[in-house]
């Protein structure tokens, strides 16, 4: 976000300047005008997952009262196994995204994984009762999943997958679009453990009139109202039999996170994160395109024809996103770099084009009138990202801007203005910028 | 900066500096006319931080409302209520110019280690 009155403070420095804002802003907690007791019950739920335990009496802690397990903890607060880097933009729901710097590593830790989320995590989970069940009008059967017979009767596989919100970069859309104002991290390219779909659909039975396969997960919606899904989405049959696609319990060797969907999801790499479902327990095999919350009306669709911006687009001529597309990030070095004249500046970051491959990534510190190659590395396996490198020469003292373009299998590049405005500012793959100094 | 990084809003807004003190610290939505409303109706569901990072005209700010009243069990506001709401939003949290793309913002200069 480039509003000049931003400013970045710590849990701690906010408890200590005024409590009862800290409790507003990290947990959505606000005791004067809450009519349900002295804790909503998202800020409590906020909270437990901080803790990683339940609060029994919370309802009943005042506001402004940090907890003693977070206060009195040496170690700085975090979100549960999230690295404290994370910028929160959202807390009700956690919506939290990577500083490019932080997405360095070749395989993004889970500590580094964005956070997105539509509803309520659940708070709970036990993974000795989870059932994921497989159903829907054009299912051959019906049938239910435990854990241990996803894990024993389907082969297993670990596969690196990028996972991208369709609205990263939507802070940069003009007029401005509505929604959480990501930046360039709600990307990661994790090594995901699991089980294909295909294969589970295949034992289930596939009709021949299939079309598509939708997710409910047990997230609960905002309002509170049990009876309402936050979100349920899906793909065409096509992506859903991909080598790629899969129904997934870990993410590099362990347990998923429980913000990223402990104990299953899925994993539909190269598309909107959206399609990529959390907290799985009931999959549909459809015949038509799903209808669920989040599939219809604006979310998650671009209009079917390039329009102006600002420009009113009806329902029925919104299409549903598929590929995101191409693509890269720049994570080291960190934007505000000063350099001393004559130092060569290594560069290095990530580039992924949705369904297909990348093919080239340049480098440009004047503006993109000229551009040089990197140095790009094969993917570790279809549709994870691919590493560049390179080493910048800066011709003198002076401000630059390091920009990446990266060019995919189909030869379609990345813009570097922001691209197509589009009503929920889905879809910004402009070029990355860093800025640097030769001083 | 020890930990958890949070990203929230200064202001110099002269309602603060004129009662000498925040009369209400338990807020992130700008003190002009009209914000206990608003953090009232609209915090019951969300956060204010998703209010104040959007920016759009009282008629997007109005579609907004019914999407929510249409799909997440918003309730109708009277009027009265409906035009209060509006009209701080549309104020407060309107379109700001900027290009197509905007300079870019540092937070801090450091030297890079070779």
């Amino acid at each position: 976000m480039n509003n000049p009155r931003l400013v970045i403070r710590g849990l701690h420095e906010l408890y200590r300047e005024d409590p009862e804002q800290a409790d507003r802003l990290l947990w959505g907690r606000n005791d004067r005008t809450t009519r349900r007791g002295f804790l909503k019950n998202s800020g409590l739920l906020a909270i437990s997952a901080a803790l990683d335990a339940a609060i029994p009496f919370a309802r009943w802690m005042p506001a402004g009262l940090i907890p003693a397990a977070l206060a009195d903890s040496p170690v700085p607060f975090r979100l549960p196994g999230k690295d404290p880097g994370l910028i929160v933009l959202n807390d009700r729901p956690v919506n939290a995204e990577t500083p490019p710097d932080l997405l360095d590593d070749r395989i993004t830790p889970a500590s580094r994984m964005f956070i997105r989320n539509n509803g309520l995590p659940p708070e709970t989970v036990d993974p000795a009762t989870w059932r994921l069940s497989v159903s829907g009008e054009s299912a051959a059967s019906t049938k239910e999943y435990s854990l241990q017979q996803l894990k024993s009767k389907f082969k297993p596989v670990s596969l690196q997958l990028v996972v991208e919100c369709g609205g990263n970069g939507r802070s940069e859309f003009n007029p401005p679009a509505e929604g959480t104002q990501w930046t360039q991290g709600a990307v990661g390219c994790p090594l995901w453990t699991g089980v294909r779909l295909k294969d589970v659909l295949k034992d289930v039975g596939i009709a021949e009139d299939a079309v598509y396969v939708a997710y409910y997960g047990v997230d609960r919606h905002l309002s509170g109202n049990a009876d309402k899904v936050p979100i349920s989405r899906g793909f065409p049959m096509r992506k859903a039999l991909e080598n790629e696609t899969l129904i997934a319990w870990a993410m590099n060797g362990e347990d998923l996170p429980l913000v990223n969907g402990y104990p299953l999801r899925l994993v539909c790499a190269g598309w909107p994160g959206s399609t990529s479902g959390k907290w799985l327990n009931k999959l549909l095999i459809r015949d038509r395109v799903h209808d669920g919350p989040e599939m219809t009306g604006y979310s998650y669709r671009v209009p079917c024809e390039p329009v102006a911006p600002g420009t009113k687009v009806a329902e029925m001529d919104m299409c549903i996103i598929e590929s995101m597309p191409v693509k890269s990030i720049i994570t080291f070095p960190k934007t505000g770099a000063l350099l001393k004249p004559g130092e060569p500046l290594p560069v290095r970051g990530h580039a992924w084009s949705g369904d297909l491959s990348v093919s080239a990534v340049d480098t440009s510190i004047d503006f993109g009138t000229t551009w040089q190659p990197c140095v790009l590395d094969e993917a570790a396996n279809r549709l994870a990202w691919q590493h560049f490198s390179t080493i910048v020469a800066l011709p003198g003292r002076g401000y630059y801007e390091v920009w990446a373009r990266a060019t995919n299998s189909e030869g379609r590049m990345q813009p570097m203005l922001v691209p197509g405005w589009n009503p929920k500012g889905y879809l910004n793959n402009a070029c990355h910028r860093i800025a640097v100094k030769v001083t | 900066m020890t930990a958890l990084f949070v990203q929230c809003y200064s202001y110099s807004d002269s309602a603060i500096s004129a009662a000498g003190k925040n009369p209400d610290p338990n807020r992130l939505l700008k003190p002009a006319p009209g914000y206990q409303i608003v953090q009232r109706e609209c915090t019951v569901c969300h956060s204010e931080r998703l209010i104040i990072q959007n920016r759009t005209t009282r008629e997007g700010w109005s579609e907004i409302i019914r999407w929510m009243q249409r799909t997440q069990n918003l309730r109708e506001f009277s009027q009265q209520d409906e035009k209060a709401i509006l009209d701080y939003l549309a104020e407060n949290y309107a379109p700001q110019a900027m290009g197509r793309r905007s300079p870019l913002t540092i937070r801090e200069w450091y030297v890079l280690e070779p």
